[in-house]
Formats: structure tokens, sequence, C-alpha cells
């Protein structure tokens, strides 16, 4: 099917501006008031008791209502056999049973006047064309009870700020953040979100939409969009289903907060066969990686670096321009970085000669470098509190650069008992120096990112830093993505 | 469009190189002066017209591929050569429906291509890259949904990896990326209002001097 009025069309026929129309009922999905867990269950490993186990691990204030055939109950909750004995409203309905059951309980659910079904169950279009037509007569079934549909082939939802989580991890795994994540895959994204809880990294709320048979990305990313408690919105795509109105949508909200994509199955193989040069070499991932810069979204290098790009977003001022200045401990690192950041697009510019004098004068000895990077490994003066913030605030006065790293900080090894007094004391001023040189990032509104090597466990000041809330990125990669995705939103139109 | 539409009734399933570029310059696009003929004496009239130096062509709305084919003589300098140009292109033609093509010959050795495709989700799509030979050698390409802004069609052209070659090259002047924005815009334009065109192909899209113009091109129709 073609249209004759694009994607790209924000306007119909007539030139008029057109408002993409606003789903509803997409809230009992992130904040519902009762929830019937269909297929609850106590067996270890089944979706049944991941989903009971992150309802029973937030602080969720709805009621809970185990469905089970078989069971009595279900971590001590009552159970029911079936989701029409129910004594209450239900808001949202998940459903974790076997495939062939799926019908009798979608039409169980529109019976019982539920609102929202989570169908966990897969089997349908990622397998068969016959799934295909299964899952577009659920739709249909749902849509004429008035309920809407998440899935099927999905691990849930959730929603931190409410105390709600839906989902097989339990929210003790999780972080509540201003970000939201949209995602048409969920289980690997998981791994993502619970790791990232040490790093103080994650999602205050959770959407995972998978096949797609009804509610799609689209509409989450236009549901958040409106929602205030989100700041910005991570995207895990493999293939958008509604690409006239994701264009329209995405547009908006882009325009609105930060969106980040990650496309996923980048391939760049043409899906037609064509006779043109431009059809034969109109990959999927062209198109996306075309589109969705046009749409001014910031397009994620990597899977996992969705969620650094939208914390960097939400808490860094954005770069005017490429420009970054380096100051290091240990030249080497200045080199890398600068191939790094330059492959990323950013420019490491030679400081003007006024500003070499400035950092001259103000004691960088004759053998350190102070061109662009500045290697403050060479400048002996360590145990200054100030020097290395001078160096930043002198820097950032020049109105040469957009963006400020300081690299290489920490030393090896956590503190303990055998800890020198001249260990402790090192430790000290290191802390001090990055903390006071992080806090120029909102004196000059010039994001100023510190980078270690080490991890948190790794070096004592890294873990202190850490729990203090400085942020330390540990690969010179990390750093030029993050850098170039703060260029790309901070010059991109909004 | 008129074009178009007869194309459609005799069943073709391209535009011709001649017919593909009067739908361009309708829009406004650059193309080079150009004239279809049938003999000797219709050529020695195009050629008054145009100027020598001349490129001649088989022209048919069933052939792709000239260069492969033999279909192409350029920089022919006067009659002689260009009468002898349309005897072989005629023999090469063998019979096959069509007509022979004079036009400008157009210098530069900067070669570019514009073009249009449809995607099943996002509808017509512009691409800006590497022209002549090197677009399948390097596919140096990049996209663009339809409709496109003016600031749409300048990143694509400084996204692609050769982008410097729009800068002053080797005594080259830049190439005057407002009226390729232009064109990349227009392009867009044409897939958006023509829902039978499925695909653009304008290569090359030769930088002569400063100046972009659409050299050959192929418009390929959709199925009826």
């Amino acid at each position: 099917m073609r249209q004759t009025r694009n994607a790209g069309g924000h306007r119909d026929k007539k030139g008029l501006a057109e408002k993409p129309e606003i789903p509803e009922g997409l809230e009992v999905f992130l904040d519902p008031k009762s929830v019937a867990v269909i297929g609850a269950s106590e067996r270890p490993g089944s979706w049944g008791s991941f989903i009971m186990g992150g309802l029973l691990s937030s602080k969720f204030s709805g009621r809970i209502y185990p469905v089970n055939s078989r069971a009595e109950q279900v971590f001590g909750i009552p159970s029911f056999k079936d989701i029409r004995d129910i004594d209450d409203s239900i808001a949202l309905a998940i459903c974790a049973i076997p495939e062939q059951f799926i019908e009798e309980t979608v039409q169980a659910c529109g019976q019982k006047g539920v609102r929202g079904m989570t169908i966990i169950t897969a089997g349908f279009a990622e397998t068969s064309d016959e799934g295909k037509l299964r899952q577009a007569s659920l739709a249909k079934m749902a849509r004429s009870c008035g309920m809407r549909l998440m899935g099927p082939n999905v691990s849930g939802t959730f929603n931190l700020h409410a105390g709600f989580d839906a989902s097989s991890i339990p929210a003790h795994y999780l972080l509540a953040t201003p970000l939201a994540a949209v995602c048409q895959g969920g289980y690997a994204f998981y791994d993502i979100l619970s790791s990232g809880r040490c790093k103080g990294i994650g999602v205050g709320k959770f959407i995972h939409t998978g096949n797609e048979c009804d509610l799609k990305v689209t509409d989450f990313l236009q549901f958040f969009g409106n929602d205030p408690e989100v700041k910005a919105i991570v995207m895990y795509i493999e293939a958008i289903r509604d690409g006239e109105r994701f264009v329209e949508v995405a547009r908006e909200v882009a325009g609105k907060k930060p969106v980040v994509v990650y496309k996923a199955g980048r391939t760049t193989e043409s899906a037609r066969a064509a006779r043109s040069h431009t059809g034969a070499l109109a990959g999927n991932w062209d198109i996306y990686r075309g589109l969705l810069r046009q749409l001014g979204v910031i397009v994620s290098p990597a899977m996992e670096m969705l969620l650094p790009i939208g914390h960097a977003l939400i808490e860094r001022p954005p770069m005017k321009g490429n420009r970054t200045a380096i100051i290091t401990v240990g030249g080497s690192w200045g080199v890398a970085l600068t191939d790094s950041f330059t492959e990323c697009g950013l420019s490491v510019p030679e400081f003007s000669q006024k500003l070499q004098r400035e950092l001259r004068s103000s004691g960088m000895p004759v053998r350190a470098s102070i061109k662009n990077p500045v290697d403050f490994g060479a400048s002996g003066q360590f145990l200054a509190t100030d020097f290395v913030t001078s160096l930043g605030r002198t820097i950032l006065s020049s109105g040469e650069v957009d963006a400020l790293i300081l690299h290489g900080i920490g030393r090896p090894g956590m503190h303990s008992e055998t800890t020198t007094e001249e260990q402790k004391i090192f430790l000290e001023i290191e802390k001090q120096q990055v903390g006071d040189i992080q806090a120029l990032e909102k004196e000059f509104g010039i994001p100023v990112l510190i980078g270690s090597h080490y991890n948190q466990w790794e070096s004592q000041a890294v873990s202190d830093l850490n729990k203090k809330g400085v942020r330390i990125y540990n690969r010179l990669y990390e750093i030029a993505w993050l850098l170039s995705s703060l260029t790309q939103y901070g010059t991109t139109r909004k | 469009m008129d074009i178009i539409d007869n194309a459609l009734k005799k069943g073709q399933t391209a535009l011709s190189e001649y017919e593909s570029k009067q739908i361009l310059a309708s829009y406004g696009i650059p193309v080079t002066a150009e004239k279809l003929i049938t003999n000797g004496d219709e050529l020695r009239e195009a050629a008054g017209k145009i100027g020598y130096p001349l490129v001649v062509k088989g022209c048919s709305a069933n052939m792709a591929h000239k260069t492969e084919k033999g279909l192409i003589r350029v920089d022919i300098r006067n009659e002689t050569e260009a009468l002898s140009a349309f005897d072989e292109i005629t023999e090469a033609m063998a019979g096959e429906d069509g007509a022979i093509l004079v036009q400008e010959m157009v210098r530069g050795s900067r070669e570019l291509v514009v073009g249009l495709t449809r995607d099943s989700q996002f509808g017509p799509c512009v691409m800006f890259g590497l022209g002549g030979i090197f677009t399948e050698v390097l596919k140096d390409t990049s996209f663009r949904v339809a409709p496109l802004g003016k600031r749409d069609a300048m990143e694509m052209m400084q996204e692609i990896r050769a982008h410097k070659i729009l800068d002053p090259v080797r005594g080259m002047p830049a190439a005057n990326k407002d009226m390729l924005a232009d064109m990349l815009v227009t392009v867009g334009r044409i897939g958006l209002e023509n829902e039978m065109i499925r695909e653009i192909d304008i290569n090359p899209v030769i930088i002569s001097g400063a100046k972009p113009v659409a050299v050959d091109a192929l418009v390929v129709l959709e199925k009826k």
C-alpha cells in the first residue's frame, strides 16, 4: 500500500496542519487501580510468577487478583478460577497462559469490562502467518469491547513513580528516573535496566509493545510526550508499523523533549525489487537513519548507550557546537580521546595563543602540553586543590569550546585499614578537585564530563564520587558518543 | 501529468530519458538542452541550436544501461561525427522502438546522484550521493523522507562521506549547494505529487562550473 501523502507529510492535501489524534485508554498500563494476573503462579521460572513477583515487590496500592484454574491462592492471595468471578472492576489484565487459551481469555476479559490487557504469551505474528491473522482478530475482538491490547509476546510494563511493577524484574533492582522507555523488545532491556541501578541510571516508566497487534510504540511515544513526569524518552525500535503516524508524533514529541532511538536490525538490504539505483540502495537502516535525524530524534549508536544518552540529555546542558576541550591525567588519554572524538564528528581545536598564554601563566609548566588536550598529569600539581578547576574555568571562559572533559582520574583499589594517611589525603584532594571542576558545568552552562577507566568497585575515588552523584564515564567511546548526542541535540531544530 | 498518463496507456513501465527530463524540467530542475530526432536533417537543425560539442544517445523507454549497450557517443565535435554517431546508434538500437537524443555536452568532473524511492512505511524518500560509476561501487548515499525542508537537504549533502567534493576542489569552484538543495526538495515534491512515479534516478547530476545539471534521468512507473 502506498501513500500519496507520505509520512513526512505533516500537512494534508489542502496544506492544513494535522494534529495526531491522541489515543485513549493507555494509562491503565501504567497506573491501574486493579490488576488481574491470568495464569498467576508460584512455579519458579514461570511468567505467572515473574509478574506476581514484580507486583508484590513494588509499593502497588491497587488491588491484585490472581486468576488460576487450579490454585486456591497464589503467594497467599486468594485466586479465582475465571476473571468473570471477580467481584470488582478490573482495569488491567496481564495474561501469561498457553497460547491456545488466548482467544477465550480475551473474550472473557472483554465480557468482564477490562480496560487493558497485556498478553505476555508468545507464538503469534513472530512465528507464522497464521499467528499474524490470529493476533489481528484478537485486536478486533478487544476493540469491539472497548479494550486495548499490549502485545502479544511482551514482558510487561512498569511505572515506578506510581509504585506499579508488572514486569519480570522486582522493583528493587530498578531505579525511578524521569526517563521513560518504549520498546518493541523487552526482556533484553531488563538486563540494561537492572544493571544500570548501581550506576544511578534507569527508567521510571517502561512499556514493551512486542508484536503490536493493537497498541504501538507510537502510541506511548505520544503518551509520554504529554506526561510531565517524563523528561526524556528512550526507544528500542525494530520496525515501525504505522509510519505516517510515527513521523507526525515523533516530530511533535522530539520538539518538546529529548527522544533517543536505537534502531535494531540495521540491514542495508533494500526492501523491494528495484529498477533504479536509488531503489536498490535504499536499505532499511539508511532510510531510518535519515528519517530519525530529520525528525530531530537522537539516534543511539548502540543499544547499551540508550540510557547513558537519555540521562546526559536531561542532566547536562546541550552543546551549542562540536568543539571540545580535554584535560587528562595521562597524556595518552588525550591522544586517544582526540581519536574517538574526531571519529564521532567532534572537534578538539587547538587553543588560541591568548588562551595558551593564560594557561601557561596560571602555572602549567613548559613540559606540559596546553594546546588542547591539556596534560594536567604533567603539571605535577596534584596536591593543589583548586589548580585543575582554575584551568577549567580559564578554558570555559574563553568561549573557544562547547564542552570540557577531565579524564583519567582515580587511583586503583579501595581503601581499607591498611590505607596510609597520605593516600587518604590524596583521595580527599582528588574528590574535591573533581567535584569543583564538575560544578563548573552549572556555572557556565557548558557540559563538563568526568572520565576514569576505573569502575566504582575498582577505585575508591570513583566509588565515592559516584555515591555523591557525580557521574564518572568509563569508556572513551561512551564519552565521545555522549558528547556527539549533546551536540546533535543542541544544534538541531527544536 | 500527461507524459505519465500517456506512458501508462502505452504500457510503459518507465519513462525514456527524454520524457523523464521533461518531468524534471517542468518542476524547474535544470536539465541538459536536448532534442529528439529521427533523421539527418533534424540532427543538423538540433546541432545548430544546441551547439557543439554534443552527446548523441539512443533514447527509449525500454532501455536502461545505455553505456553497456553502446548507445552513447560523447564529445561530438562536428557534423560528420554527429552523422556517423547517428548511424551507429540507429544500428545498435536494432529496430527498438525509440529515437535518437541529441544533447549538449555538459562538462564537469564531479558527478552526483539524486534519486527517489518509496518506502512501504514512510512513503517517498529522496536520496543524495556520489554519482556515475561510484554510485554502486561506493554506496556513499544519504536519505530523507519527503517532504524535505531546505535544511534537511543541506544536512543530507553534508552526510555523505565524500561531502568535501562539494567544496572548492583542485581549482574547481564550490558546487552551488543552494541549487542542489532545491533539486533534492523538488524531487521529494515530485514523489508526493505523482503517485504513479515509483522511483527516480537522476544520475549523473554533473556540477558544471558551480551549477548542477541533470544529465541523465530515469523515471520508473508503478505497475497499473
